[in-house]
């Protein structure tokens, strides 16, 4: 979540179809909202509205410094969980 | 409020029950976070038609997923922490009827020691009595 946020700002239905698109049908779209709100809390997000030329205003979401570094932290940890789980798999690439 | 409407209510009205062990802020945030979610998908939908609304409910997923995904360490934390609290409540409320039970048992006990006590002073010989009293 914080890494499509990483990517640009994006309201709820957005992020939904993001996630769709890059991860294959997701099986309960709802599920990302308790997500959306507890990175709101723990302050990785943060929100605005904004009026829409269509329909309802939009509350987007955007990532806060802490956000961002808790990202940093998490790309570190997958990139050394990765390279651990392709040594054992013999799946790394040329 | 059209059938669509009535539709969306349904489905909020089932998060709202399924929600009802949320903390009420949480509660009102997740159901804000669907309506406005449900308002934007049938906006930005083809038609809105019965079969569309139908089609953006079900992609939201059943309620009880929803709100299971609210659910934080510390819910469990807190649930664990209030059965804890509810056995110490019941041990205070059993423990005191003890108390009370036994308090009335050493009460009457005693008395009745005291009183055949008594009773053994004046069947003590008059010789003893003085030296009791000396």
């Amino acid at each position: 979540m914080l890494g499509l946020l990483a990517r640009g700002e994006c309201y709820g239905v957005e992020l939904v179809r993001q996630l769709s698109d890059l991860l294959g049908t997701t099986t309960s779209e709802g599920t990302i909202y308790p997500l959306l709100a507890r990175l709101r809390r723990t302050g990785r997000i943060a929100t605005h509205w904004r009026e829409s030329p269509s329909g309802p205003p939009r509350r987007y979401y955007t990532l806060t410094p802490a956000g961002e570094a808790a990202l940093a932290q998490f790309k570190v940890e997958w990139t050394a969980f990765r390279s651990g789980v392709d040594r054992i798999l013999e799946t790394e690439r040329g | 409020m059209n059938k669509h409407d009535q539709l969306v209510a349904d489905y909020l009205a089932r998060v709202e029950r399924a929600a009802a062990w949320l903390p009420p802020e949480r509660r009102s945030e997740l159901l804000e976070d669907l309506r406005e979610h449900i308002a934007v998908a049938r906006t930005e939908a083809a038609d809105d038609s019965e079969a569309q609304v139908r089609t953006t409910l079900e992609r939201l997923g059943d309620p009880d997923a929803i709100v299971a995904a609210a659910a934080t360490p510390a819910d469990a934390d807190q649930a664990a922490s209030s059965s804890i609290g509810r056995m110490a409540i019941a041990a205070v409320v059993v423990g005191s009827f003890v108390v009370c039970v036994l308090a009335v048992f050493l009460v009457s006990f005693f008395s009745t020691r005291e009183a055949s006590d008594g009773g053994a002073l004046e069947s003590l010989p008059p010789v003893q009595l003085t030296a009791v009293v000396e």
